[in-house]
């Protein structure tokens, strides 16, 4: 066990070190901020009203600071990589140095992880939303089970694709799909319900109801989520089963 | 690490016979060179490692852990020397002393620079310093001195004899002998025919009787942008005149001679070569078969993959016939 968790340490360290100086993946944990904030300002200067318009306007930054970081965060993290590792036939050296595709695949979540729930509590201030009001529980566990469905999906893109060019284009509609929709969802009847079927839609649904009534769970949301994290591991299955880490 | 062995091995896929009849075996603590073309090398790299299987032979290999180098792999280009070797020491089972490894493949000087920064000769020894920390049973290395400097060779020859210390086996390819003479103590030639083993017995000096001087040396000078490669004849398949150019045919490479093919058959007939046609010039030994496709012309077919196929003249049959008696 301790040798297994040596191994996890020094792969999450090397990920780390590795996301760290790949400025493509990076910026998109710091951009999200960046982006929340600057809109913050934006909004802030627009908003008449007191309450209700800064509770609206909270929603929606907090809404998209989370997408933002979580969906593309989770996916581009997973994805950039893993397809850099393969591109540079390093992770070939790195498997046969007894690390196992479980040591190697908790190693690279580890770090990502870490960073989206970091910076999806960071956000919640930087949105303009009270601490107090989030309900931690429900806002950790479907943040968390949120980013792990864009990791899998990220790990799958990551496994399909021989180099990082063809993983961006492979994660592109993903992105779009799991962004896009929750984000547009105010935007007709149709749209909002089929965000609510989607893991993204769950988390913007959870700040929306967050900032208005109170986030209380329902059967649906638990289902969506239960039902996304199922496809995630499948996919990743799928994929690990197809090509496995190291194909050429 | 129990021998490994490789009987009878022959690789084919969609592209053709890969590697044939490949019959090795690799003792512990061995340092064997093998001269074969890229593609071969990742060849018997796949079947050593055991992610491709033979198409027919058999192959032992145990649970011999493997670790390689192979010429397109690369490094993490942020990390430092430093944080390379301690990412590799925490995979690793075995202790070792980094201080120590660090002295003998003299990379003291770059320890806290980027993988990016470093030179061609200290990049290869930083391979070799993940190898003796993560000490496998046996290390493949591709093309080892490939564009390494003169210093940057006698660094690496230091470092593999540090590697070496510690038991690993060492598997070298490449497709130059001269490069393997260095990094090897056995030398295999991959042709066709499978793996022949390469004469690497020093010359000892006969003090009993009188001094005995060679008749019989003689070696095929080749240009090749500013180098001259010899080849013995035995390694020649058969030279080609292209324009009047004598074009030297060695497995799928090809080299220009300065001289003519009329000066080349007259010093290599007795090497076993015959000029089946005007243009071409056939080492007897490579000839697989003979056909003829219709009643005057006759084709001969050389060992190998392709196999070439070289046009024999119907007056020049006779003189084969009388050569080869069939």
């Amino acid at each position: 066990m301790n040798r297994h968790w040596q191994k996890i340490q020094a792969i999450a360290q090397l990920k780390l070190h590795m996301i760290i100086h790949n400025l493509s993946i990076s910026f998109i944990p710091a951009f999200s901020m960046l982006m929340v904030y600057l809109l913050r300002l934006i909004i802030h200067d627009q908003s008449t009203a007191a309450d209700a318009a800064s509770a609206m306007g909270g929603a929606y930054l907090l809404s998209f600071g989370l997408l933002f970081n979580t969906v593309m965060g989770g996916i581009m993290m997973c994805s950039g990589p893993l397809a850099e590792e393969k591109e540079k036939h390093t992770l070939r050296v790195l498997m046969t140095a007894s690390v196992s595709g479980l040591d190697f695949f908790i190693g690279s979540a580890l770090p990502v992880l870490v960073i989206i729930e970091v910076v999806n509590v960071l956000m919640i201030p930087i949105a303009g939303v009270a601490w107090s009001v989030i309900p931690w529980g429900s806002f950790l566990l479907i943040s968390t089970i949120c980013a792990l469905i864009s990791m899998l999906l990220g790990y799958m893109t990551g496994i399909l694709s021989k180099n990082q060019t063809q993983a961006g284009i492979v994660s592109m509609p993903l992105l779009f799909i799991f962004t896009m929709l929750p984000f547009f969802r105010v935007l007709n009847h149709t749209l909002e319900m089929l965000a609510n079927l989607t893991y993204s839609g769950i988390l913007t649904r959870l700040v929306d109801q967050t900032l208005d009534q109170g986030y209380h769970w329902d059967f649906q949301d638990i289902a969506v989520l239960l039902i996304w994290l199922v496809i995630g591991v499948g996919l990743f299955l799928y994929a690990y089963r197809r090509n496995g880490l190291d194909s050429d | 690490m129990t021998p490994i062995i490789f009987e009878k091995v022959l690789k084919q896929t969609s592209q053709g016979t890969l590697l044939k009849n490949i019959t090795l075996t690799i003792p512990a603590g061995s340092q064997i060179g093998l001269k074969v073309t890229h593609q071969e090398s990742r060849c018997f790299f796949n079947l050593l490692t055991g992610k491709t299987r033979p198409t027919s032979g058999q192959l032992v290999r145990n649970d011999t852990t493997i670790m390689a180098n192979l010429t397109t792999d690369a490094g993490y280009p942020q990390l430092t020397v430093s944080q390379y070797a301690h990412l590799f020491l925490k995979l690793s089972a075995h202790p070792i002393d980094l201080a120590a490894a660090q002295e003998a493949l003299a990379l003291h000087e770059v320890w806290h620079l980027p993988l990016k920064r470093l030179s061609q000769d200290q990049q290869q020894r930083v391979v070799l310093l993940r190898l003796v920390v993560l000490h496998p049973d046996l290390a493949f290395l591709e093309n080892p001195l490939n564009e390494l400097s003169d210093d940057g060779i006698q660094l690496y020859l230091q470092g593999l004899a540090y590697l070496r210390q510690s038991g690993v086996t060492v598997i070298c390819t490449a497709p130059y002998l001269e490069e393997l003479l260095l990094v090897s103590d056995t030398i295999y030639r991959y042709s066709p025919t499978g793996l022949e083993s390469v004469d690497l017995k020093p010359d000892t000096p006969d003090t009993t009787g009188p001094a005995i001087h060679p008749t019989q040396v003689f070696k095929i000078a080749c240009k090749q942008d500013d180098k001259t490669i010899f080849f013995s004849p035995d390694e020649i398949d058969f030279i080609e005149s292209i324009n009047s150019i004598s074009t030297v045919h060695v497995g799928n490479d090809t080299f220009s001679s300065t001289l003519t093919l009329t000066e080349l058959e007259a010093k290599l007939q007795r090497f076993g070569f015959f000029r089946c046609h005007r243009s071409y010039l056939v080492n007897l030994q490579r000839i697989a078969e003979l056909i003829s496709y219709s009643r005057n012309s006759y084709t001969l077919i050389l060992k190998g993959h392709p196999a070439p196929k070289l046009p024999l003249s119907r007056t020049r049959l006779e003189e084969l016939r009388t050569l080869i008696s069939f």
